[in-house]
């Protein structure tokens, strides 16, 4: 098996998308959220079913529901064919929100199934389903509270990523 | 980011940022020292660690060898480079197993590592590093226990495999 430089380019390319998809719902960052997308996109989340960049918009508001979450990918496969791709990544979610006295863990193992194209040369997706393996909610002790961690600009890493 | 140069040179960051984590994991002090520049810093939290980055190893080691065993898994990578310097946002699950008053204890930390990097000689290395806590937990667990070839020192498996550390 051969790779040329352009295949391990529209890969990382790739793969950096996914990753700003993460940065954008951990952040609440739309902007950033939206540049994941084509305009035309779909996505397809089960409990959402509609538009790509409208998804971005819908989960940064019922993220505010929660008091912190982080998401997490791990495995990457992607399938290049030229302009067009496919990819499945799987994620670790978890999300805490207070509950009265209690702190309670929403935690997530599923998988992003995407459809992507470049255009302009700039590579987004056309089309996510999210498929959700297993789930868990429950009671949890939290050790520490960090105050440095934000869900908007002025969290720190905003100082070492300049680019959206 | 289509050249050549950046592809091999997000890769070289990449591959520090795993090695940190060999470094703390295995207690491999000399490979942590090799993740930072001598000049560079390093804030975990004024309840953790601020100071020298080379420093933080040398704490964060020690205070595992208090601890039965670790892991430190790197996911999200993101990586900003701006020819021999470069930003990086890397998220972190760390996983820490100790043994308190007859029970078994497993921190668990979700964070993220904020990082400014340096070309230097050819070299990627760290030159300041802030640590964003999103969550953690401590619970009581019960243990699967079976035979483990794991361990913090230059005796682990992985050391047949990986030659490139100090050790």
């Amino acid at each position: 098996m051969t790779i040329s430089a352009d295949e391990v380019a529209d890969r990382l390319a790739i793969t950096d998308k996914i990753y700003r998809y993460c940065r954008s719902v951990d952040r609440l960052d739309v902007p950033v959220g939206h540049s994941v997308f084509h305009e035309d996109s779909s996505a397809d989340f089960g409990s959402y079913v509609g538009t790509g960049r409208g998804w971005i918009d819908y989960i940064c508001e019922e993220h505010k529901k929660f008091l912190h979450h982080s998401h997490q990918v791990s495995n990457i496969i992607i399938e290049l064919d030229g302009d067009w791709a496919g990819s499945e990544s799987y994620v670790t979610a978890t999300l805490r929100r207070q509950d009265g006295e209690r702190i309670i863990q929403h935690e997530f193992w599923a998988r992003y199934v995407d459809i992507w194209s470049k255009r302009d040369g700039d590579w987004a997706i056309d089309s996510r389903h999210c498929v959700v393996d297993y789930g868990s909610t429950r009671e949890v002790n939290p050790l520490s509270g960090d105050e440095r961690s934000r869900r908007d600009s002025s969290d720190p890493s905003y100082t070492v990523l300049k680019g959206r | 980011m289509s050249d050549l140069q950046s592809l091999v040179d997000s890769q070289a960051i990449r591959d520090q940022l795993y090695r940190y984590c060999r470094s703390v994991d295995r207690l491999d002090i000399p490979l942590g020292h090799s993740v930072f520049h001598e000049d560079s810093h390093a804030d975990y939290g004024a309840g953790v660690y601020q100071g020298p980055g080379r420093g933080a190893i040398d704490t964060i080691c020690r205070q595992h060898d208090g601890l039965t065993s670790h892991s430190h898994q790197i996911s999200n990578i993101l990586i900003e480079l701006d020819g021999d310097r470069a930003g990086s946002e890397a998220y972190m699950t760390g996983t820490m197993r100790m043994e308190r008053d007859g029970k078994e204890l497993q921190i668990f930390v979700r964070a993220r590592y904020l990082d400014t990097w340096e070309k230097r000689d050819g070299r990627w290395g760290i030159t300041r590093r802030e640590v964003a806590y999103d969550h953690d937990e401590v619970r009581e667990v019960t243990s699967m226990r079976g035979p483990s070839h794991s361990t913090r020192d230059g005796n682990d498996p992985s050391y047949n495999v990986l030659k490139g550390s100090a050790r």
